[in-house]
């Protein structure tokens, strides 16, 4: 028999840019770009914050003081006449570290407690989801502060303590996930061919959730972002020198009757974030949903 | 029937003897098996028919201890592999023995497989987890393992993901897992269950040739008595969790015993019969496996029911010939005629 012609198989690299091209080729709209190009600028001020040509976030000249935008400096100065547009850049990689940190650390524990609890069930299961819907009944700023009291106020306390607040909701999304991904019969299969329970676990019921858990991560560091602000706003976020966006719309108060820009100019810029993230996040969610996208 | 070597007619590779388990369910429990027996020697095929909720999965799956810690209400009696008492083991030596000693395919490849791994990565596991093999070699091996169940193209087949392949292609890598260690027990679940008509055969041919090539235990499982007929060694007809009858293949047909094993033949539809023949449907619904009634579960159905059917439990019985096995109190033997059995 002459030897059949099969037709084309890509390669993995073809396989993969395929994917990518289904996932983000169609129908994003330039709202979705427009949101991307914010947060990459974003990132890299973060980053690249102390290299780039900007002037001191830290140095008060007391001549520009309250100085609007587009005079002596480029956004104007605040009340002890730094340098707005430096502090913004300066305070991104607060906005930044915090939202990654907390994320990160929401996901990780969170993520793990819950693929846990839903592969096991039993007592833990509900011994876990006892103690969550405590800590989500506690009204969150209120055990933000007392987390904040206990472990003190730098950058990395304050990621940790806003990463706690987040545990609960990872851990939900990871459980019920996993609920619906134990019961499929490669997971029994799997079992069959001898695979330990902590294979099972990583091969087979962590990639399946993985996606959904991670798609809620940008919308997470959204509302992150925002919780940092409100902690700044009470004088409880990173220490005063440096410069955070919540810090500066709390100082920026103090001087919206007679200089808005001050607190203005920030707060454009958190909220341009915060809606930036939740767009790509929504989008991402929605494209990775196998629910929602219909794939 | 093919003849077993004689030296290994002696050795039983699978011995199960007077299973019964119960099952926890919200309406109370469930007599899934009920004092099922056989055994299974290397090399040969046991088919084992029976409808819909008559147990062969939940037996299936205890014989490899599968069945979730929490449903099973209560387990009686024993299995034995090569001689080795499988209930008592523990959960690490349970792993060791699932794919190198008993494996197990599925009834329906779409799920069986994972959607979000590539089929090398899963068929490629349990030779490294079981064989010990590095990354490479596993790739290499599992590339052969494809080649042999009739994937074409298998290396470059071998990185796509299960949604690429079709329903036949995805059974054809379910098996090729369930081989990759060898083993010598194989159990096929409703292989081809869910599959076109057009593909169950090839599968079948498929297993059935690789079962021998490789002589291997297989452990058939289906509700169509057309594909074992050809194909097994042995014939298991189960009902309400009890094995009814149990024969070697070509005695069953010819000298069928159990009213139930009747029924299912007759409800086979067969190509030369005149059109229009009415097909024989078996009356009645199948038994509640809660609360089960005294008697033969079957009575309800039967055309030959007597009293004594409705009060009693028939016991396991030994027919005239060697082998064959029923559990009837008026058992119908009257020859049938094997022609159309596919």
């Amino acid at each position: 028999m002459p030897a059949k012609k099969h037709p084309k198989i890509e390669s993995r690299a073809q396989n993969f840019a395929r994917a990518l091209q289904q996932v983000f080729g169609r129908g994003f709209g330039p709202g979705f770009w427009l949101a991307v190009v914010w947060l990459l600028i974003v990132a890299f001020c973060a980053l690249f914050a102390d290299w780039l040509p900007v002037r001191d976030p830290l140095d008060p000249v007391i001549a520009n003081r309250l100085n609007g935008p587009f005079t002596s400096n480029l956004l104007g100065a605040d009340g002890l006449g730094r340098d707005i547009f430096a502090r913004l850049i300066h305070g991104a990689r607060v906005s930044v570290v915090i939202g990654l940190t907390a994320v990160s650390i929401g996901m990780l524990i969170g993520g793990a407690l819950g693929i846990i609890a839903g592969y096991f069930r039993g007592h833990f299961e509900r011994a876990l989801m006892a103690v969550l819907d405590v800590i989500l009944a506690f009204p969150w700023l209120v055990l933000l502060l007392a987390l904040v009291a206990f472990i003190g106020q730098s950058l990395f306390a304050i990621s940790v303590a806003i990463g706690f607040l987040w545990i609960p909701a990872y851990a939900r999304v990871a459980r019920a996930n996993t609920l619906s991904v134990v019961q499929r019969e490669y997971v029994l299969a799997a079992k069959a061919m001898g695979a330990s329970t902590s294979r099972i676990l990583i091969k087979e019921v962590l990639p399946n959730v993985i996606l959904p858990v991670l798609a809620y991560g940008l919308v997470a560091m959204g509302l992150v972002i925002i919780v940092e602000s409100a902690l700044a706003f009470l004088g409880l976020s990173v220490e005063a020198p440096q410069p955070t966006w919540g810090g500066m719309i709390s100082e920026g108060k103090r001087h919206l009757a007679t200089a808005v820009h001050v607190a203005v100019i920030p707060s454009v810029t958190m909220f341009l974030t915060v809606l930036s993230l939740n767009f790509v996040g929504d989008r991402l969610r929605s494209r990775f949903d196998v629910k929602e996208s219909n794939l | 029937m093919r003849q077993p070597e004689h030296m290994e007619s002696n050795a039983s590779l699978l011995q199960v003897n007077n299973l019964s388990i119960r099952l926890n369910s919200a309406a109370g429990l469930v007599h899934a098996v009920e004092d099922v027996s056989f055994t299974l020697k290397a090399g040969q095929t046991l088919g084992i028919v029976g409808e819909s909720g008559s147990g062969k999965s939940v037996m299936a799956r205890s014989l490899m201890n599968l069945l979730p810690r929490r449903a099973v209400a209560q387990r009686k009696g024993s299995v034995l592999l090569s001689g080795r008492e499988i209930s008592t083991l523990s959960e690490r030596e349970l792993q060791r023995l699932r794919g190198p000693d008993i494996a197990m395919i599925f009834q329906d490849p779409m799920t069986a497989l994972n959607p979000v791994l590539t089929i090398c990565v899963q068929v490629s596991e349990p030779l490294q987890q079981h064989l010990g093999m590095s990354k490479q070699a596993a790739r290499a091996r599992a590339i052969e393992l494809l080649d042999a169940v009739g994937i074409p193209d298998a290396v470059n087949r071998i990185d796509q993901y299960p949604h690429q392949l079709s329903g036949g292609m995805r059974q054809r890598v379910v098996i090729a897992i369930a081989l990759t260690c060898n083993p010598s027990l194989l159990i096929a679940d409703e292989p081809t269950t869910a599959l076109d008509v057009t593909v169950q055969r090839q599968i079948l041919d498929l297993l059935t040739g690789l079962q021998k090539e490789r002589r291997m235990g297989m452990l058939l499982i289906t509700h169509d008595l057309g594909v074992v007929a050809s194909r097994a060694d042995f014939i298991a007809v189960m009902y309400a969790g009890r094995l009814v009858e149990v024969a070697p293949a070509n005695t069953l047909f010819k000298s069928m015993q159990h009213p139930y094993t009747e029924a299912l033949f007759n409800s086979i539809p067969r190509i030369n019969d005149a059109s229009h023949t009415r097909l024989q449907a078996i009356p009645g619904r199948p038994p509640q496996l809660h609360n089960p009634a005294p008697g033969c579960a079957f009575a309800p159905r039967c055309p030959y029911a007597q009293q004594r059917c409705h009060r009693e439990t028939p016991p396991v019985v030994q027919a005239e010939q060697a082998g064959h096995l029923h559990a009837c109190f008026y058992p119908v033997s009257a020859p049938v005629a094997l022609g159309g059995v596919r």
